[in-house]
């Protein structure tokens, strides 16, 4: 039992970290609190869908269909909406409203295309794997390796090579990294579309393992974001750490309490460590100067 | 011809025969600029020769940031052109602006607080698209010594400050626009700082457009000088030392005294 | 002539809402994205301390404004402190937390069955059971509450308040005490946003979480930021339009389930080109800068 609900858990974290990773990507880099991101994982689930059960398209072509557009989209919503503002120096709050519009209309258009039920990806029972005493669908072990693979591939290459040096370089200071030569445009578009198709990978994965519903996209955005803000702003370990902590801390609820209460306890996690811990689990040592901004 | 990508190689100097009819390299043409509704820069003109040093001087708030920001490209003038090598760059975005070898110091000692400075030094180099690396030890900056791998975030005000013009000056640039790259130093460091920089100047014919508030450090190590006085050239030499004697430069700067 | 009286009550319960939520967000700066639960508060305290206590309709809902207050010092005390985005996401985290309790506290809120049979609100003796009577009822307490709001806004409070959210760092170094000022105004906007649940359990006489969502939380941010965030006619006219938008769609004769997303794609639109272009709204003075 135990063991399968670390399973379940490690599941559920492997798929909140790849949506943490790429939101931090996108929120270390520009500041920008975007909450359409959520939008961009609806999106990539629905298009998969549609590839896969509407155009009968192979599993793994509909899976990177979903990925593409969500990559697609984030870099649309870069380019049509929050560029234009970075460059008139507009204020974060107005980058947060934008994206509360946008993803309202996005995800409302989702709806208006597809209908408000829930969907199935994979009708029927999902084969089962047994590992060491513990069941998983094959879908379920997919998301583990996918995971596997990507999650320490992605933070390996933003610590040690010169691309993730740029990226955390203009994380750090946008005006320096320009005045040294890098495009801040450039990086720009492309952790939107890095951090996007991150997402998207997530949703595809999730909506075969689970199915989806035109809404999925906001309760996922926000845990990430709480596993963020819990592994560590400013870093791209400490999404990945909070990704797994949240993981398990909410199969934990549905054993123990209930799976009702799992959105009210992974908010409850996060007012413990704004209140304890606003800098998260992982952030490195700062100056006194710094961490008061 | 886009000049900005063709920069003759660091250690051949610009020589002024590369330039057409003696053109200056930085040409600063009646530049109108502030921000948002207020001006700052109200029509100032100046340029600069190849391998000069140029010193900026001017009270507190008198417009030389605003000036090297100009420069930069950091702001759009609302009137005025700024001319590179003889091409107008003044729509040319920062980015390509320091890929064409314009570097700006920023007042301050900016560093990016989570690399190191091997970090700095390979992404300075990077970024301004210069092949190949530099390694900490060949830099002439002793606070550097010892701190080539930890966080830049860590570091003292003064160590900020050598890290910042070292970053800048291991991008070979073209051109260094220096904002106050001693502020906040211990005089005999900053001392020390400035004939750096100086001397790294001379030895690879670096021109520099230079904002200095320690007038007597920076006037001897200048060719020419220029006083700002609320957003205007109020005065300019070729023999900076003249300026050097407090009651002139009190007059110069305050528009009192003798 | 009742569907005018509908439009006029539904339009007092989203200028009440707009407009404390402008106290927070268009006076003080601080976007805050659960102003829906403490409408839902508001809206679940008044309907039980009338069901269960016996109380009337004003002392109910006078109660439920201080205890929204009380339980908003719960999320605005640890966040405050902290950089604007925690804030942003210390409120929507509030948001689904006190959905989630509404939702699956069973015993206490009937959870998603809702509250049937909210008794109709009796003002001075008089029982407001017609919808004129309710547009009354709502159109006074929105002019009341609206008052109240201009009035905090024009004190030196209120002065304080965009001294705070045009300059923090002037306003502490005059020692301001900053973080107390934005936790005072985030209470009185969550008092103020209990009015208008009492408003809406007593109009409708059944509640359930559904109207309390993170959905509608958004919905009232933007009717500050359409109206004009900092102004004191924007929530209104805000309010107004809002409410009128789905009426106008109607009239297209457009299919209700259609004319549902129809709306929200409209205003979600509508919000990412008005910051674009015109971030202080239609009649505002601040634009989140
Ligand atoms: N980001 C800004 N926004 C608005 N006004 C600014 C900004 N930066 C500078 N100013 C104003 O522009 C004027 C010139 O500023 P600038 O930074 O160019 O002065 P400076 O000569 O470099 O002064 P200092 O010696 O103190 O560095 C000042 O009055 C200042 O208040
Ligand atoms: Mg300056």
């Amino acid at each position: 039992m135990l063991l399968q609900l670390l399973a379940n858990g490690l599941v559920n974290g492997c798929m909140i970290a790849l949506m943490a990773l790429g939101y931090a990507l996108i929120y270390n880099t520009t500041r920008i609190f975007h909450v359409a991101h959520g939008a961009a994982y609806t999106a990539a689930a629905y298009l998969c869908y549609l590839l896969l059960i509407v155009f009968k398209w192979p599993l793994l072509l509909a899976v990177v269909g979903g990925v593409a557009a969500a990559a697609l989209l984030g870099v649309t919503m870069e380019l049509a909406v929050y560029a234009p503002l970075y460059r008139r120096g507009a204020s974060d709050l107005i980058s947060l409203i934008s994206s509360l519009g946008l993803y309202v209309a996005l995800v409302n258009l989702i709806a208006l295309l597809f209908g408000n039920e829930t969907k199935v990806l994979r009708p029927g029972v999902e084969k089962t794997c047994r590992l060491l005493g513990v069941i998983l669908t094959r879908i379920q072990v997919a998301e583990v390796v996918v995971a596997a693979v990507l999650l320490p591939l992605l933070v390996l290459f933003l610590k040690r090579t010169l691309w993730g040096k740029i990226i955390r370089g203009v994380r750090d200071n946008p005006v320096l990294a320009e005045v040294l030569g890098i495009d801040l445009m450039a990086v720009r578009i492309a952790v939107f579309a890095a951090g996007s198709a991150l997402a998207g990978m997530a949703a595809c994965l999730t909506a075969l393992d689970v199915g989806m519903d035109p809404q999925v996209g906001m309760p996922v955005l926000l845990t990430a974001a709480v596993a963020l803000i819990v592994g560590g702003v400013g870093t791209f370990e400490g999404p990945v750490i909070g990704g797994f902590l949240l993981g398990l801390i909410q199969s934990l609820i549905v054993w123990k309490i209930s799976a009702q209460w799992t959105d009210v306890i992974t908010f409850g996690v996060l007012i413990v460590f704004l209140v304890f811990r606003p800098e998260g689990i992982a952030s490195r040592r700062r100056r006194l100067e710094e961490s008061a901004a | 011809m886009n000049v900005m990508n063709e920069r003759p190689a660091l250690n051949s100097p610009i020589q002024p025969e590369d330039f057409p009819e003696r053109s200056p390299l930085l040409r600063v043409e009646n530049v109108h600029a502030g921000y948002g509704k207020k001006e700052v820069l109200q029509g100032v003109t100046l340029s600069l020769a190849p391998g000069e040093i140029v010193a900026v001087i001017g009270a507190n708030g008198a417009g030389k940031s605003t000036l090297l920001k100009v420069v930069a490209g950091l702001i759009k003038p609302a009137a005025g052109r700024v001319i590179f090598r003889g091409e107008d760059i003044t729509n040319l975005p920062t980015y390509r602006r320091a890929r064409g070898g314009i570097a700006y110091l920023i007042q301050g000692g900016a560093v990016f607080p989570s690399l190191s400075v091997g970090d700095h030094l390979e992404l300075g180099r990077a970024a301004a698209r210069r092949g190949g690396r530099v390694s900490c030890g060949v830099l002439p900056f002793p606070a550097l010594e010892d701190r080539a791998s930890s966080a830049a975030g860590l570091f003292s005000g003064g160590q900020r400050q050598a890290l910042a013009s070292a970053t800048i000056l291991s991008t070979e640039p073209a051109l260094l626009l220096a904002d106050e790259p001693s502020a906040g130093l211990a005089p005999a460091a900053a001392a020390e700082l400035l004939a750096t920089l100086a001397a790294a100047s001379r030895e690879r014919g670096l021109p520099v457009l230079w904002v200095e508030q320690r007038v007597a450090d920076v006037l001897p190590l200048a060719d020419r000088a220029v006083l700002l006085r609320s957003g205007l050239v109020a005065a300019e030499t070729s023999s900076p030392g003249d300026w050097l004697d407090g009651e002139t430069l009190a007059h110069l700067t305050f528009g009192r005294g003798a | 002539m009742n569907y005018l009286w509908h439009i006029l009550v539904m339009i007092s319960i989203y200028a009440i809402l707009a407009a404390s939520l402008n106290l927070v967000t268009g006076y003080s700066g601080l976007l805050s994205l659960c102003h829906a639960a403490f409408y839902g508060i508001g809206a679940y305290v008044t309907t039980l301390l009338m069901m269960r206590a016996g109380f009337g309709f004003l002392p109910a809902m006078a109660l439920g404004a201080a205890l929204t207050a009380l339980i908003s010092l719960a999320i605005a005390i640890p966040s405050l402190r902290l950089r604007g985005d925690y804030f942003v996401l210390a409120t929507l985290g509030f948001q689904v937390i006190i959905f989630g309790v509404l939702y699956n506290w069973v015993s206490l809120t009937q959870g998603p069955y809702g509250i049937p049979g909210i008794p109709i609100p009796v003002i001075l003796g008089i029982p407001v059971d017609t919808v004129f009577r309710y547009a009354l009822l709502s159109g006074a307490l929105a002019v009341a509450c609206l008052v109240m709001i201009r009035a905090v806004a024009r004190s030196p409070f209120g002065r304080l308040l965009r001294a705070v959210r045009d300059d923090e760092i002037a306003a502490a170094a005059l020692g301001k005490n900053v973080p107390r000022i934005k936790i005072t105004v985030f209470a009185l906007g969550a008092a103020f946003a209990a009015v208008p649940g009492a408003l809406f359990a007593g109009y409708m006489r059944f509640i359930d979480p559904t109207s309390f969502t993170l959905a509608e939380a958004i919905f009232i941010l933007s009717i500050v930021v359409i109206g004009g965030a900092g102004s004191l006619a924007g929530p209104v006219l805000g309010a107004a339009f809002m409410v009128l938008l789905p009426e106008a769609l109607r009239f297209l004769q457009m299919p209700d389930a259609v004319a549902a997303n129809m709306r929200q794609i409209i205003y979600g639109l509508l919000l990412v080109v008005l910051m674009r272009f015109r971030p202080q709204g239609f009649l505002g003075k601040y634009g989140f800068e």
